[in-house]
């Protein structure tokens, strides 16, 4: 993480493992404050969950789970399994998540690559 | 506010106005009344009536559109007579008329609670809306429309409304303007090309943002940038004290009575007060021309506004982006820039994903 995304820093609030970090998907955007929270337990892991803290993501915006945190990739796919480095998927996704939806803010349309939503979101 | 009246107009000429395509449609218009009267002439009804061009056309604000889906209304007015079932039957009537006179539809001509519409190869449509007319008891002569029933209806009252509107509220030459007449026409033209900037946006229509304009217009005796976004400025407000939008030439009726209506001109409200906010920087005195411009690409996401010729509208860049991120050609940069071509500095390639959910 600190060679690929060096404004990245990981801390321990409340024992809660944690990546805070900046992500600017284009030179005219504003500079976005990103959270991962991941606990690595080998091949029990869950999911990382992220966050954009500020500036405040609009409350219509598509592809999040029900606390707001991001939908990065569709779990049953396998496009993230605990082997794989955030720095490698989850903070990529979450730069490429920031870049859609500021296109979604201008036309009112999500141009990325989409897995339809069924059932209950997991996180 | 930096003056950008003049490359403004210019916009308007190249790629807002009709121009010569125009007559192209009224073309396509006069072919489809002939193929109408001989389509009802083989069918044996009467096959006499007047008509009347309705609509942007006939307010003359009808846009270039790129794929020229072009809306061509036109009233045919019959005497009563001549069309005396119910106004469904009339209709019908019409629309099957349409189809036994021939052309070249990309969908059959279909009867609409308001008009019969035919849909053509070449793009356009052509909405026919059918009235009857007769005296009364005291020589008025009285329009019906074939709505959903017969109902008392001027085919001319909409498009004689605008024109006035245009004429007295438009800054004349005798007043002493140095800017062309017809200002308010510009205007409505201008914004609904912005209306129809983005693919996915859903705005009002053209009578509703019209309507809007009539009632927020603020003139300007010598400037057209100066004149459209002060009347942004104004709808904007005006829509967040009120969202309701009156028929004008029937006030007792809204044009916004469904909650899809309320909903375009709540969205039309945000996308003016995103717009005014881009165009915020056009007051600053150090504005550039280039920012300007910026400024007005985001306005109207037209490759005109652009300082080398090549500015990417945001639904064109979404697309290239979606397309790279199904591909696998994501590059993310250690501040994050995320780009569709391999850049020089540092940087993760993102592995394919889809994003989840509704």
């Amino acid at each position: 993480m600190r060679r690929d995304f060096p404004a990245f820093k990981y801390s321990r609030p409340n024992n809660v493992p944690t990546w805070r970090g900046s992500l600017q998907p284009t030179e005219i955007s504003p500079v976005y404050t990103i959270k991962i929270v991941y606990r690595f337990a080998g091949w029990r892991s869950k999911s990382p969950r992220v966050w954009a803290e500020s500036p405040a993501i609009s409350s219509d915006a598509p592809h999040r789970y029900d606390d707001e945190s991001l939908c990065l990739y569709f779990p049953r796919e396998g496009s993230w399994t605990p082997d794989k480095f955030i720095s490698e998927t989850i903070v990529p996704w979450a730069a490429l998540w920031l870049a859609f939806y500021e296109i979604w803010l201008d036309t009112d349309h999500w141009y990325g690559p989409e897995a339809p939503h069924t059932g209950t979101k997991r996180g | 506010m930096l003056d950008m009246h003049k490359k403004l107009n210019q916009f308007y000429n190249d790629h807002i106005r009709l121009g010569e395509e125009r007559r192209t449609l009224a073309e396509y218009r006069d072919t489809n009344l002939n193929r109408l009267k001989a389509g009802l002439e083989r069918l044996g009804h009467p096959s006499s009536f007047d008509h009347r061009d309705q609509g942007s056309y006939a307010m003359d604000t009808i846009n270039q559109h790129p794929k020229k889906d072009y809306d061509i209304d036109v009233a045919i007015i019959f005497s009563k007579g001549d069309l005396s079932g119910s106004a469904l039957d009339a209709r019908k009537r019409i629309e099957e008329a349409m189809r036994e006179g021939g052309g070249n539809f990309s969908q059959p001509p279909e009867a609409k609670t308001n008009a019969a519409r035919v849909y053509y190869a070449e793009g356009h449509h052509i909405d026919l809306a059918i009235y009857r007319r007769y005296e009364d008891g005291y020589g008025n002569l009285i329009h019906e429309h074939a709505s959903s029933d017969w109902t008392p209806r001027d085919p001319m009252e909409i498009t004689n409304w605008f024109n006035g509107a245009v004429r007295e509220y438009s800054p004349s030459k005798e007043q002493g303007t140095t800017v062309d007449e017809n200002q308010m026409r510009r205007v409505v033209r201008w914004l609904k090309a912005f209306a129809k900037s983005r693919e996915h946006w859903d705005l009002p229509g053209g009578l509703v943002i019209s309507v809007l304009i009539a009632e927020c217009y603020r003139l300007d005796f010598y400037r057209d940038d100066v004149c459209l976004y002060n009347t942004m400025v104004s709808i904007r407000d005006r829509l967040q004290v009120n969202e309701d939008v009156r028929n004008p030439v029937d006030t007792t009726q809204t044009l916004t009575d469904r909650p899809v209506d309320i909903g375009r001109v709540r969205r039309f409200g945000d996308k003016l007060d995103s717009a005014v906010s881009h165009l915020e920087v056009l007051h600053s005195p150090g504005c550039t021309e280039e920012q300007a411009i910026k400024a007005w690409h985001w306005v109207f996401q037209h490759s005109f506004w652009s300082t080398d010729g090549a500015a990417e509208s945001m639904d064109e860049y979404g697309k290239r982006l979606g397309e790279a991120a199904r591909q696998g050609a994501i590059f993310v940069t250690t501040t994050g820039k995320v780009l569709s071509d391999e850049p020089q500095e540092r940087y993760v390639r993102a592995s394919l994903q889809r994003f989840y959910g509704s």
